[in-house]
């Protein structure tokens, strides 16, 4: 029998081309399982779940999009969480501040009224309990702040303004309370105008917070102010030569509530850091801290020049 | 698997010794030109010309040394850096593994082979020793291409031993004894050795003239034992390297 | 279905007459860091090792997603990432063209999934230079890119800040931590270094010589150390009144209606006691808490320490 070698070729050819198909298919059909385990789970509240594709495969796009889906949706139940979670450690941490001033305060109060002490002893009693009333007073004011600041609430009102001026005024007003705390102080604030859009209410708020943080917390004999302007940003920095912070506190100073002696007691209120981390962002600016335990501290504000 | 593959030529990016080796594919060609013009002889035999450049020490003894070292070096690369563990978690199976590597021997050899085919043409008509005939280049061709795809086959012992080592040495040394003592063996008992048992399936025409067999012809025989060395070869890595992980 | 994407039951690897890993029980819960404690050579990595199946278990029993990872590789591994000692990658291959190999095996989660893993960790994408010459802190980041490309569920660091400097260490800390934290991922990480345990985990297993010491959330491990004094009163305002006054004592803070915690360690516990009931304050009880987390765990390590 003769056999046409172009037609067993053809044979060939053919059987070739459906083997690739098969395992074509039988690759498709192995995604399409993949697919459907991979929804179940999605489905199931696993927003973690990802679909793999490789570059060839039939069912890449899907996959993609199946993807991009979970993505989306878990980037949104994250920042629903966290937002959740902040409330709730924002209640409890409010709850311990609130209370241990709260507490001592009802002490001499008490003492007072039940007549336990007199004459001149009763008026410090009194003096102590006012001034401890203020001090919660401005703790609530803070936090009031810092909450307004974290649910995006405040409204800043930006202006174009000479940076270097600004905080000269500034300084200017803080040159006594230096003084008066037994600081030495350097200040260098280059004589050209630096024109950037700020709030300069919110800029005087964290130089404030800057410079009160140095003042309560750090024990330094001196502290300096130094301010470079560069082509893109302006560099904003308080050194100050106090007892530093350790490399295990560093990461946490900017969150809230953080205070790095464990006693909610004392002076400050663990609120500033995180009131300049969140002024400074809305800035476009970053704020980044060094220290030296024992040595110096030095945090620097860096602030966009292009309009925020 | 064909991924696999790709991934595995991928890898041979810049490895510039990889590429060298294929030169050594004109050794053999070259020292046939040499040769001839030596004894200044016009009008040879094609087949003379061919046996000399491509299917005798080629053969024997270059190939399957090359294809040795391109085994261990395809194994020893990611045992030396660590990365199998990385592969194992992606997760690449290890008889995919070991199957994709094959594939990169095969190809290399195939290649091997259609180069020095090309080189023996090129040196042997050019100078005008033999006479520009289809019918002798294409059976060089066709004869290349058998040595080609057996010899990858016949290497695959080594390649097994290069997986289930770390080192280069061992892999290296056997290469040598497997290629020797293929030559060896081709003159006592050829189906014992896959190398001389793939000679005789070269030689299977009777059409290469000089050589004289002592035994009788048994292609299938020379078929069954490259069969069964590679099968246990690959039991053997197989195991190996589920043990090594 | 347990919450926990890595489970393992009385976990024990012998090699020849020795005990690397004895009975462990870990429990990796969802979206938690899980930090894994111990000095070099205590075993940590022979476990990753072993719920990665990269080496075979002696006895007991590893689950990860629920699910026997004998049998499931194909299924298993695809959702997870791994560095396991410090990742090996093609020499002779740039960067970008060693994770190519690994996209292309593994497939990717997005179409530019190389590109992005790059991005993440700080190394430039197309770069021309070799793998062979990158250094040590560069290597590790193309590990953890590697171990990210397919954005996995679960990732399996071990020490991952080998060999990086302290700088690099502080990014791959916040990095691992944004993964945690902004993704949701879950990871077990291990490490010689307490503080970097302290600092990124929630939960923290604590292995010395192959065996278990202590399984516990970071939250627990923090509010039972510390140095403080806790006191429980009768009256509480009246108490902080008389710790003022009379002991000029500033640090100290309300936990609930009848406890205060004094920080100030230093302080003669006998005498307020006895002013405090002196002046009709019932002290109901006085804890003395004297302990940091590094003496907590050389306490419980029964030696040096860890670190």
């Amino acid at each position: 029998m003769e056999v046409n070698p172009f037609l067993l070729l053809l044979l060939l050819l053919s059987i070739l081309i459906i083997l690739w198909l098969v395992l074509k298919l039988h690759r498709v059909h192995e995604q399409l399982v993949v697919i459907k385990a991979a929804l179940e789970d999605i489905n199931t509240g696993n927003l973690n779940r990802r679909v793999l594709a490789r570059k060839g495969d039939m069912t890449k796009q899907i996959c993609y999009d199946i993807n991009e889906i979970a993505m989306n949706s878990q980037a949104r139940l994250i920042q629903h969480r966290q937002a959740e979670q902040a409330y709730k450690r924002l209640m409890t941490s409010l709850s311990h501040d609130v209370k241990t001033p709260l507490a001592s305060l009802v002490g001499y109060l008490d003492a007072i009224e039940h007549g336990l002490v007199d004459g001149k002893e009763r008026d410090e009693y009194i003096h102590v309990a006012s001034e401890k009333a203020y001090r919660l007073k401005d703790f609530v004011t803070a936090l009031f702040e810092w909450v307004k600041l974290d649910a995006g609430e405040q409204i800043f009102h930006y202006e174009l303004i000479d940076l270097n001026e600004l905080s000269r005024n500034i300084m200017a007003d803080w040159i006594p309370i230096l003084e008066n705390a037994g600081l030495n102080y350097d200040i260098e604030i280059p004589e050209m105008e630096c024109i950037i859009r700020v709030d300069p209410n919110a800029y005087t708020r964290i130089l404030n917070n800057l410079l009160q943080n140095v003042i309560i917390h750090s024990n330094a004999t001196h502290v300096k102010l130094c301010i470079t302007v560069e082509e893109q940003q302006v560099g904003i920095s308080i050194t100050d030569d106090g007892n530093g912070i350790s490399t295990e506190e560093l990461p946490h100073i900017f969150e809230r509530m953080y205070q790095c002696d464990h006693s909610r007691s004392a002076k400050g209120n663990g609120l500033g850091l995180s009131i300049v981390k969140e002024l400074v962002s809305a800035h476009k600016g970053t704020v980044s801290v060094e220290s030296a335990l024992g040595f110096k501290t030095t945090f620097t504000i860096l602030l966009p020049k292009a309009l925020p | 698997m064909l991924n696999l593959i790709q991934t595995e030529f991928l890898k041979l990016r810049r490895r510039k010794f990889v590429w060298f080796m294929l030169s050594t594919s004109l050794i053999m060609p070259f020292l046939a030109l040499l040769y001839f013009n030596y004894f200044g002889k016009k009008d040879i035999e094609p087949m003379q010309f061919y046996k000399m450049s491509a299917y005798g020490f080629t053969l024997f003894i270059i190939l399957p040394i090359v294809l040795g070292m391109l085994c261990t070096m395809l194994m020893r690369e990611e045992n030396q850096y660590d990365m199998l563990k990385q592969l194992w978690i992606v997760p690449v199976s290890k008889m995919g593994y070991l199957l994709s590597k094959f594939f990169v021997v095969f190809v290399y050899s195939i290649c091997f082979m259609l180069i020095t085919a090309v080189a023996s043409v090129i040196f042997s008509v050019i100078p005008g020793y033999v006479a520009l005939e289809w019918g002798s280049i294409l059976n060089l061709l066709e004869k290349c291409i058998i040595i080609g795809v057996l010899s990858a086959f016949v290497m695959l012992p080594i390649l097994a031993i290069a997986a289930s080592q770390k080192g280069y040495i061992l892999p290296a040394c056997v290469t040598l004894v497997y290629a020797f003592s293929g030559f060896i063996l081709m003159s006592i008992n050829a189906y014992l050795h896959p190398i001389s048992s793939m000679a005789l399936i070269v030689i299977c025409n009777n059409d290469i003239p000089g050589v004289v067999l002592k035994q009788e012809m048994n292609i299938p025989f020379a078929f069954l034992c490259i069969g069964i060395w590679d099968i246990v070869a690959l039991l053997l890595s197989n195991i190996a390297l589920k043990r090594r992980k | 279905m347990s919450n926990f994407l890595i489970e393992t039951k009385q976990l024990t690897k012998i090699y020849g007459d020795q005990t690397t890993v004895n009975a462990v029980s870990i429990h990796v819960g969802k979206g938690r860091i899980y930090g894994l404690l111990g000095r070099n050579g205590a075993g940590k990595t022979t476990i990753m090792k072993m719920i990665l199946g990269l080496t075979p278990i002696t006895s007991g029993e590893v689950k990860v997603f629920g699910q026997n990872m004998k049998g499931g590789e194909k299924r298993i591994y695809p959702r997870i990432g791994a560095i396991i000692e410090t990742p090996g990658f093609y020499p002779n291959l740039t960067g970008t063209e060693n994770l190519e190999i690994f996209a292309k095996l593994r497939g990717t989660a997005a179409p530019n999934a190389v590109k992005n893993s790059l991005e993440v960790v700080g190394l430039p994408y197309k770069d021309k230079k070799l793998f062979s010459k990158y250094s040590l802190g560069m290597k590790q980041r193309l590990g953890i890119a590697n171990a990210i490309l397919h954005d996995p569920e679960l990732l399996i660091l071990d020490e991952p800040t080998n060999g990086l400097d302290p700088i690099g260490i502080a990014e791959m800390r916040k990095f691992i931590k944004k993964l945690s934290v902004e993704y949701g991922k879950t990871i077990l990480i291990s490490s010689h270094i307490l503080s970097e345990i302290a600092l990124l985990a929630d939960d923290i297993g604590i292995i010395d010589q192959g065996i278990l010491l202590e399984e516990s959330s970071m939250e627990e491990l923090r509010q039972k150390n510390g140095r403080y004094i806790q006191v429980q009163v009768s009256d509480l305002p009246k108490a902080t009144l008389i710790l003022e006054r009379q002991f000029g004592v500033k640090e100290y803070s309300v936990q609930d209606d009848h406890t205060l915690r004094l920080y100030n360690t230093t302080l003669d516990m006998a005498a307020i006691n006895k002013a405090l009931v002196m002046q009709d304050v019932a002290v109901i009880s006085s804890a003395f808490c004297n302990d940091t987390l590094e003496d907590y765990f050389k306490k419980i390590t029964g030696g040096e320490g860890i670190a």
